[in-house]
């Protein structure tokens, strides 16, 4: 009797086992595959279409990587926006980062091309990217360096000067920190 | 006797003046740490903590704490954790607050966290205690000038698309092909696949010993057999245990009759008055084991 269920535990084991194994190699594999597929796009090269249906938010934040490097923010921007909730902590900080990157590239172009008001609406757009990524990660240094470019690009307007002692004015600057875009009435 | 009354009293005494200090003092003890006053660049975290202890009953109001979020244009509060205790004297509170600049000077420039006033309740009273603001000075990450014209760098580089892990899995993988492993095993043991097991390795040695002797040390060889068969079976066999042991080592039954004639010969050997044997005897007892050996060995 004993004999007898310990050769159906070795067979149910190994059944178990092998059905685990079977799931994981296949799970590896796919993992593996999806792994060459970021290391082609962040070398900048193309892969077909229909291997990007997978929604790993990696893979696609590679792929909006690629998109910015062919120049078409438009589409980065829209896969960007698709997967800026997703993923990891560290994923979500890349995402903002790349996206603010994204915005100022575009605010840096338009600035060169004295479209000043657009350039100011992006880099504000940018300055809120890379907020949001320093606030999930304090200690990411590119956004910091690129949140103080988009900020001398668009300077604050309401520098503070401590020395004449003029108090913070707070509720002003709290629904300034909230809304989004820049101010009116000034050059 | 009476300088124990003495003592009591004098014991009694002084905590009533210590709780009657404790009562004009609602806030016994109060301190703000603050880490290093320079250094700090755009999206560092400023943790500034608040250490308070009020006589019993006192209950802060959370209002008075300034709320989560944007304080200004350039800071932040990002996190605010109460701990709070009651000690034997009162209540202490551990605030922490946890700010986050975001501002970019073109130089060296002084801030400030801001002051504000905390409330605590008691009986309907609004007791309040003021956090004085701290300052401290922000500096800037690049040079004013740089400009994209000048070859340096302008901007940092976009992040390259992270990997996916794959080492859990791997590990999962690793962990199932061992089990996967470790059942084949398992199962070729049941069926008595594992030749090379120190169990089939038991009438190797005896068969070469065997082979040694002649019909006159017939006493010797029968030891020797029965050495290695109680070696198989873990414990001294017998004949009567004979079943017990083709159960656990099925493969030996089909040598029931040479293992009977074995036990039989050697009792007749050991316990008979006058025993006999020859070249007959010592050859079936070397054939025996030679038999025991190739089964072992899966070649019967």
């Amino acid at each position: 009797m004993i004999r007898v269920a310990r050769f159906y535990a070795g067979w149910g084991g190994l059944l178990i086992a092998l059905v685990v194994t079977l799931q994981s190699s296949y799970a590896y594999f796919q993992i593996i595959h999806i792994n060459q597929l970021i290391t082609q796009l962040n070398q900048g090269k193309a892969i077909t279409p229909a291997l990007l249906k997978n929604t790993a938010p990696e893979l696609q934040l590679a792929y909006a990587g690629y998109l910015k490097k062919k120049h078409r923010y438009q589409d980065a921007q829209v896969v960007l926006g698709r997967i800026i909730n997703q993923g990891s902590r560290h994923i979500q900080t890349i995402t903002r980062y790349n996206l603010g990157n994204l915005y100022l590239s575009e605010a840096i172009e338009l600035a060169e091309a004295m479209q000043i008001n657009e350039a100011m609406a992006l880099s504000a757009l940018a300055k809120q990217a890379y907020r949001q990524a320093l606030a999930l990660d304090s200690q990411y240094w590119d956004a910091k360096y690129n949140l103080e470019v988009a900020m001398r690009l668009l300077p604050e307007m309401d520098r503070i000067t401590l020395e004449q002692d003029e108090p913070i004015p707070e509720k002003k600057t709290k629904l300034w920190a909230t809304v989004p875009g820049f101010p009116r009435g000034l050059p | 006797m009476r300088y124990p009354f003495v003592f009591v009293l004098i014991i009694v005494l002084l905590s009533a003046a210590a709780c009657s200090q404790s009562i004009n003092e609602p806030i016994t003890f109060f301190q703000v740490q603050t880490p290093r006053p320079f250094g700090y660049v755009i999206g560092d975290e400023i943790k500034q903590r608040i250490l308070i202890e009020t006589r019993p009953g006192l209950v802060l109001q959370r209002s008075s704490l300034p709320a989560r979020g944007a304080v200004n244009r350039w800071l932040d509060l990002k996190r605010i954790d109460i701990d709070k205790t009651t000690t034997g004297t009162g209540v202490r509170y551990r605030i922490d607050l946890t700010y986050q600049l975001f501002y970019a000077p073109l130089e060296v420039k002084m801030l400030e966290l801001p002051s504000f006033t905390l409330q605590f309740k008691q009986f309907g009273h609004v007791i309040e205690k003021k956090v004085p603001g701290w300052h401290f000075t922000a500096a800037p990450l690049r040079e004013l000038a740089v400009r994209k014209e000048d070859g340096k760098e302008y901007m940092r580089p976009d992040a390259p698309a992270p990997l996916l892990d794959s080492r859990s899995l791997r590990n999962r993988l690793i962990i199932s092909l061992a089990i996967v492993l470790g059942a084949l095993f398992y199962l070729a043991w049941l069926y008595g696949r594992l030749r090379f097991l120190p169990q089939y390795r038991v009438f190797k040695v005896p068969c070469q010993q065997l082979a040694r002797y002649s019909a006159g040390d017939l006493t010797r060889m029968l030891n020797i057999m029965h050495g290695a068969l109680n070696q198989l079976n873990g414990k001294p066999l017998f004949q009567h245990q004979l079943a017990d042991f083709y159960q656990r080592f099925p493969h030996y039954q089909s040598l029931d009759d040479e293992l009977n004639w074995f036990f039989d010969y050697s009792n007749q050997h050991f316990f008979d008055s006058s025993p006999k044997g020859g070249k007959k005897e010592s050859d079936k007892i070397k054939a025996l084991c030679r038999h025991c050996l190739q089964i072992e060995r899966g070649m019967r």
